[in-house]
């Protein structure tokens, strides 16, 4: 490399070190220790009876609230921005294929927004990351390092303790009843950093599997799942390919020969033909059956959902488009104004 | 006697936590530095920084020798094995666009092309360059915090200014190669 391209690199490190503002996190973090105590002592074996503490009748909103725009108090349970208010927006924005935008969040103060499809808007919430189960009737809610499901007909908050690892944003099983993360909590100080846990969490009975197989994922490990039995994470070399897990038990079922990364949520068309992949910095569709790269999706493709085994919604950032297998757009859909200003992460639940 | 011992574990962990919030009083900003050349983003690097503190602070009596490197470390190793992604491509937001240098006498253009480019390595990648260029550390130093082999240092090393070079374009490496040193 040469001294001057050196130089510049070292600028720009230190240039983008500098773009950020640092807020005053001892609070949090010491509380979030407090929690990561609890996971320890509460923590023995890998099949962990989970501790559900519903938040002592709070609620993070008042059941039954009124239609229309309003303003609730913040949860004191919050982290992502205790204080903000918790405004609601009319909802549903709908697409087609029965979907509907689901949840997003603001960049500004990090809050999360689900749809709260039995009220009939858009709740902010105040935690920093929200994913609608199936159904849209739970979120799993994230808050310093913390997992939660937040029944959105009554407004109330179970968090999960119990679980020897920082939830990753967990994926809901297809039929709604699981959850699944990889993350790890083990000593930071070892000389080999610890390959990450995958856990299974079954919402009904309250209990968390750490699978067995603990596997040594790729950048951006992510844990999904791949049919409504088995999960699976991005191999560490994409060329390779990747082992998909029983839910169950842990035990590996088979393989799959993929082009690139899965990411964060398997995007299969709806009769398992198609697969959306990550490559090379690119969003492509790969035929599973003939191994052959069908086309590429736009430039600026955040998320990718299936209206039928041959078209496609994308998430863009100003807006969602119908976009066809030859990966052509073939209508486009803006999104309203006050969910396309500052608003990131927008993701898709059927209605 | 049980009631003894307990109130020496309370008065231990006070002790630490003033002595860890006091830390953290100090060190944020630069902490915070590394975890937003890190992620790129705002709420991510809270997020990075905030995981790292608190498991820092579990064994806050217990570390030996420097904190803020012990902390460092975590945030590096964090970034790399348990990153999380928000969605199938990170959203490159950026809260404040980076003030430019007066005196770095590098083309603007070429910074800020830089700076998209380091938002789009994977994250072991960057990592290892932001260990190399902020932090200062040589390759064996930058194994150690990783945890790795030096030659994957090198070769992840390698691949991330491959893909800077490809992003720069052949213009502007011209210009840079014709900078006096």
């Amino acid at each position: 490399m040469t001294d001057s391209l050196e130089r510049a690199l070292r600028v720009a490190v230190n240039d983008l070190a500098d773009a950020g503002r640092p807020v005053n996190l001892a609070e949090r973090a010491l509380r979030r220790t407090r929690v990561l105590r609890v996971r320890r002592r509460v923590a023995t074996g890998s099949l962990v009876a989970l501790t559900v503490l519903t938040m002592g009748g709070f609620a993070v909103w008042r059941p039954a609230a009124p239609h229309g725009p309003q303003v609730a108090a913040a949860s004191p349970a919050g982290s992502a921005s205790p204080s903000a208010p918790l405004v609601t927006y009319p909802g549903p924005v709908s697409y087609p294929g029965r979907w509907v935008l689901g949840s997003f969040q603001h960049a500004t103060d990090g809050n999360a927004v689900v749809f709260d499809r039995g009220a009939g808007m858009y709740r902010t919430l105040p935690y920093r990351w929200a994913v609608l189960s199936p159904a849209g009737t739970v979120a799993a809610v994230y808050d310093a390092g913390r997992l939660g499901f937040l029944t959105l007909g009554t407004g109330t908050v179970e968090w999960v303790e119990g679980v020897s690892a920082v939830p990753s944003r967990g994926m809901w099983s297809p039929d709604g009843t699981r959850v699944v993360f990889s993350g790890g909590d083990k000593d930071p100080s070892a000389a080999q950093p610890p390959p990450p846990d995958l856990v299974v969490v079954d919402v009904a009975t309250r209990t968390a599997r750490t699978l067995p197989n603990g596997t040594r994922c790729g950048d951006g490990c992510h844990a999904y799942w791949v049919s409504a039995t088995e999960v699976a994470v991005d191999p560490t070399d994409v060329t390779t390919p990747t082992t998909v897990y029983a839910a169950d038990t842990g035990t590996v079922t088979r393989t799959l020969p993929l082009f690139g990364r899965v990411g964060v949520r398997w995007t299969g068309s709806p009769d398992g033909g198609y697969v959306v992949l990550d490559k090379d910095g690119e969003t492509i569709v790969q035929d599973r059956s003939a191994r052959t790269l069908v086309c590429t999706l736009p430039a600026d493709t955040r998320d990718v959902y299936w209206i039928d085994e041959i078209t496609m919604l994308v998430i863009r950032p100003d807006g969602v488009s119908k976009v066809d297998l030859e990966g052509r757009v073939t209508e486009v859909f803006p999104f309203p104004s006050w969910v396309r200003t500052g608003m990131v992460d927008h993701t898709l639940v059927k209605a | 006697m049980r009631r003894a011992s307990v109130l020496v574990e309370v008065h231990v962990d006070e002790a630490a936590e003033r002595d860890f919030t006091e830390f953290v009083a100090q060190r944020t900003h630069a902490l915070f530095r590394v975890a937003y050349a890190l992620t790129g983003d705002q709420h991510a690097a809270e997020d990075l920084l905030q995981n790292a503190l608190a498991k820092a602070a579990m064994r806050w009596t217990r570390i030996e020798g420097d904190g803020e490197a012990y902390v460092k470390r975590i945030l590096y190793r964090d970034c790399v094995s348990i990153w999380r992604w928000r969605s199938r491509r990170r959203e490159t937001l950026m809260a404040t666009p980076p003030e430019p240098r007066a005196d770095d006498g590098v083309d603007p253009d070429l910074r800020l092309l830089l700076i998209d480019a380091l938002r789009g390595l994977p994250p072991k990648q960057r990592a290892v360059l932001v260990l190399r260029y902020l932090d200062d550390l040589s390759e064996k130093q930058v194994a150690e915090v990783l945890g790795c082999s030096t030659g994957t240092v090198g070769s992840q090393a390698s691949r991330a200014l491959d893909k800077l070079r490809r992003h720069i374009g052949p213009a502007l490496l011209t210009r840079l190669t014709e900078v006096p040193r």
